[in-house]
């Protein structure tokens, strides 16, 4: 019998309700008619009996190249509906038999396949497990890297600041060194200058007694009963045994050069004497140790200066201290 | 912000001090630390203040005004060449003056003042002085206590209470005064005093019997001369300024007179031990106010936490064995004691102003500093004592000599032995070094004892320079040996600090970066019982690390690390 034949037999028996098919009929027709086209262009005009396990292999390819995948299950299930029919007719044995093995060698495979898949899927989740866990490790070893960087920036940036502060510190105390070594040596010089006053007052007592000593100085009191050790040292003997009066007015004027001297000494510092006799009395110079009344004399006139005043500039270094006329 | 000075206003010297940057300064017009409170109108009808008017007081007694500080609150009129003036007026020149002083330090305004006053002083004493403060153009935040103003410039005010007894013994006045401060609340409980006495009688004694000595030595009195005499009264004031460091004070005044053509000089040396004669009646006179003030506060000398001493002459030696005798224990003297009250008066204007004040700091001594002798006492030798030169608390630097002798006729050698602690017997004290001083000729007579003068130098570096010198020869030994110094100034310290704070941070560095950040992390935690777990794990982070339980730290370290990520 013609496998056109046959299709048309089972169509019509599938008509008449005799066979349960899983497809619509206009479907199913339509494939069968596809199968039919497929095996007359093996082997033209095709019986049912050339029906093999290869020639529905190759439909069932061919079908997939082009629907592009599977082949619809419904295909599958016709066709494999259409071979019971021919079994149960027995008009052919062979198509069936050729193909429910190789359905089955599919389905193996297919199965392996699944499986492979499964094993290949568990993989990579314990891959994909492990390489989170890495990635969590790292991140926290980032964090921890990080927390110590911000430690060590934080650190420099305490000693940057303390670096700074010193270099300020250090730069404020050369400039300030500068204006206080000059201040300094003023002060110093004038210190000195101050431990030097009594020196200066006691050769102006000398001269001003002397000057008053009617031209003659006696010897000395000390000389002899000295009892200071550098004065038994330093005391003239001949001077000491000497004791007639000697002329005045040349110690006088050598005592003086020695005053000059130290006020020349004074000047090279800034220090001056302030000016007292015949000036008039001053409060921001001169110190009042007493007042005279005089006729004749315009009152605030100075009279005697008792303490030489000095200055250096506007800067009292000790006021001068006078008698006043009333 | 306007500032506010504190002034001390004196009977004969007047004050301003201010507090900067926590630190109280005594303001200063050009060197001139004290402006003598003397107001005066010159002969051309200008005000003279200060150094100026009183250079014209003997001239102008009729223009000058001294003291005005006795008539506050009377009815005293002051007469200025053709005017009269209240004391207020008066007083307000002055105070205008240490006004234009701070402004001029300052550079900015100054409108308020605090004023001290003595504790003495009546309510309308105090009222006249605030007036005198109003006329000047300064607001009176507050009149105050003079012995208060010394408490609080030795931070007394800081802490529990304190009784405390003030001692002032000035260039004029005297008074001693027992104040009480309990957290801020400061009540003088007695003053007693003695309106004359002071500095300037000391100066008059040494004066006097200069003039004595001068008498029966050349038959001349200097009563009559008057430069004579105001040079001896510079001497006297010199050599007693001196006798407060030094056994000996020298007064050599070369032509000091003449006697028909020979010229006469005076050359004598003091001994603190006659000086301490000459004034010891006085002294012993502040004593008797101590017992009256302590009478009148109902107090026992033990009942006195500190005893403060204020003004010039408490530098004199003998003031302060005097004070320690009668309260058995030491007084402070630590800031000077001329500027403690004005010092006193910027403290109270910076709490005022509510600004922040460090106590006065200043470099001292911390142990006593001194050599071992041998005393004799009721004819027995007590050897290993220990002599002090420098007391504890000593401001430095300073230079402190003493006088020793031989302690047998034939001794020719003295060992100086430098110790420095509080221990009565030498030994106990610890031994900085010592040295030896000899070749000590024999005594000539019994009256020749010998002077051994041991001199002591500290400086700021806290070296002590030790000096013995056979007095009067140029025979002498030095030592110079390491001593403990306290306080380090503000610089210093503060390098200190920074460089500490530094070394925490390297040590610790990465705790208190996790911390810090577990903090703010905490602060953002919404849910207040994963902010107290966060905290309970805070804390015990912060326990061991204080603890320095290194296991345990790094344990809750690696914890806080991974709650950190997590929640970052």
């Amino acid at each position: 019998m013609l496998l056109r034949e046959s299709i048309e037999l089972f169509l019509e028996q599938y008509h008449r309700g005799k066979a349960e098919l899983p497809a619509k009929p206009a479907k199913l027709r339509k494939e069968l008619k596809r199968f039919l086209r497929h095996c007359e262009a093996q082997s033209a005009p095709c019986q049912t009996a050339d029906l093999s396990g290869e020639i529905v292999a190759s439909y069932l390819s061919d079908r997939t190249r082009k629907a592009s995948g599977r082949p619809r299950k419904s295909t599958v299930l016709a066709l494999r509906v259409f071979f019971e029919f021919l079994r149960r007719e027995k008009l052919v044995e062979t198509a069936l038999a050729a193909f429910l093995p190789a359905h089955t060698a599919t389905k193996n495979k297919a199965d392996n396949l699944l499986h492979q898949l499964q094993a290949l899927e568990e993989n990579l989740l314990t891959e994909l497990n492990d390489l989170t866990k890495n990635v969590t490790r790292l991140g926290k070893e980032q964090y921890k890297v990080q927390t110590a960087i911000d430690a060590k920036q934080q650190r420099e940036a305490v000693f940057f600041e303390e670096l700074q502060r010193r270099l300020a510190r250090y730069e404020r105390l050369l400039e300030d060194l500068s204006g206080l070594k000059q201040e300094l040596t003023r002060q110093i010089s004038l210190e000195i200058i101050k431990d030097l006053l009594p020196v200066i007052d006691g050769l102006e007592n000398a001269i001003a007694l002397s000057a008053s000593l009617n031209g003659k100085i006696p010897a000395p009191v000390h000389a002899k009963t000295g009892k200071n050790f550098l004065r038994r040292f330093f005391a003239p003997r001949e001077l000491a045994e000497n004791a007639a009066p000697m002329d005045v007015q040349h110690w006088v004027a050598g005592m003086e050069i020695i005053r000059d001297r130290l006020l020349a000494l004074f000047k090279k510092s800034g220090v001056t004497p302030i000016p007292s006799l015949g000036e008039k009395f001053d409060p921001q110079l001169h110190l009042t140790v007493a007042g005279e009344s005089h006729n004749g004399i315009e009152p605030n006139a100075i009279l005697k200066e008792q303490l030489r005043g000095y200055r250096r500039g506007e800067e009292i270094v000790r006021f001068a201290e006078v008698v006043v006329a009333k | 912000m306007t500032k506010i000075v504190g002034i001390d206003f004196g009977t004969t010297n007047s004050e301003v001090a201010i507090v900067i940057d926590g630190k109280p300064h005594l303001i200063t017009d050009g060197k001139q630390r004290l402006i003598p409170s003397v107001v005066g109108l010159s002969p051309e009808g200008e005000l003279l203040v200060g150094q100026a008017a009183k250079n014209q007081y003997i001239l102008h007694p009729e223009r000058t005004v001294k003291s005005i500080k006795r008539k506050m609150g009377t009815d005293f009129r002051a007469r200025l060449g053709d005017k009269e003036y209240s004391p207020q007026e008066i007083a307000a020149v002055i105070l205008k003056k240490l006004k234009t002083m701070a402004e001029k330090f300052l550079g900015e305004k100054v409108e308020k003042a605090v004023i001290t006053v003595p504790a003495y002083f009546s309510d309308a004493q105090r009222q006249a002085t605030k007036d005198a403060g109003e006329i000047a153009g300064l607001e009176v935040a507050r009149i105050i206590n003079e012995p208060t103003a010394a408490a609080l410039a030795y931070g007394i005010d800081r802490g529990e209470a304190h009784t405390v007894l003030v001692y002032d013994l000035g260039g004029g006045t005297f008074d001693v005064s027992i104040v009480e401060l309990n957290s801020g609340v400061i009540e003088v409980k007695a003053s007693h005093g003695n309106n004359h006495l002071g500095g300037d009688d000391f100066d008059q004694k040494i004066m006097d019997s200069l003039v004595e000595a001068f008498e029966s030595k050349h038959a001349v009195n200097l009563r009559e001369n008057l430069k004579a005499l105001a040079r001896l009264n510079k001497a006297a004031e010199r050599a007693k300024i001196r006798l407060s460091d030094h056994p000996f004070a020298e007064i050599v005044e070369e032509f000091l007179a003449k006697k028909a053509s020979t010229p006469l000089h005076l050359k004598q040396e003091l001994g603190r031990n006659h000086f301490n004669d000459m004034i010891g009646k006085l002294i012993e006179s502040t004593g008797e106010s101590i017992d009256r003030a302590l009478k009148d506060a109902e107090l026992k000398p033990a009942d006195i936490d500190k005893i403060l001493l204020v003004g010039g002459s408490t530098r004199i030696p003998l003031v302060r064995e005097i004070v320690m005798e009668k309260m058995a224990q030491e007084p402070h003297a630590e800031i000077n004691p001329d500027e403690a009250v004005a010092l006193g008066a910027a403290v109270q204007a910076a709490i005022i102003a509510g600004e922040k004040v460090d106590a006065v700091l200043v470099d001292v001594t911390p142990y006593s500093l001194g050599i071992e002798v041998a005393e004799f006492m009721l004819d027995d030798i007590y050897a290993d004592r220990y002599s002090v030169i420098i007391p504890r608390n000593t401001v430095v630097p300073v230079t402190k000599s003493e006088v020793y002798y031989p302690m047998f006729p034939d001794q020719d050698q003295v060992r100086i032995k430098v110790y420095q602690g509080e221990h009565k017997t030498a030994s106990q004290n610890v031994l900085l070094g010592e040295f030896m001083i000899d070749k000590i000729p024999p005594a000539k007579d019994e009256d020749d004892s010998r002077d051994i003068v041991v001199q002591f130098d500290f400086d700021v570096n806290g070296i002590l320079n030790v000096n013995a010198t056979l007095k009067d020869t140029a025979n002498t030994k030095s030592l110079a040996v390491k001593a403990a110094r306290q306080r380090l100034s503000e610089d210093e310290k503060q390098d200190a600090k920074a460089a500490l704070g530094a070394m925490e941070i390297q040590a610790d560095d990465e705790i208190a970066v996790l911390l810090r950040r577990a903090e703010k992390m905490a602060a953002a935690l919404k849910d207040a019982r994963d902010r107290e777990e966060w905290q309970g794990m805070l804390t015990a982070l912060k326990t061991a690390h204080q603890k320095g339980e290194a296991e345990k730290l790094a344990e809750l370290r690696e914890k806080l690390l991974d709650k950190l990520y997590e929640l970052e």
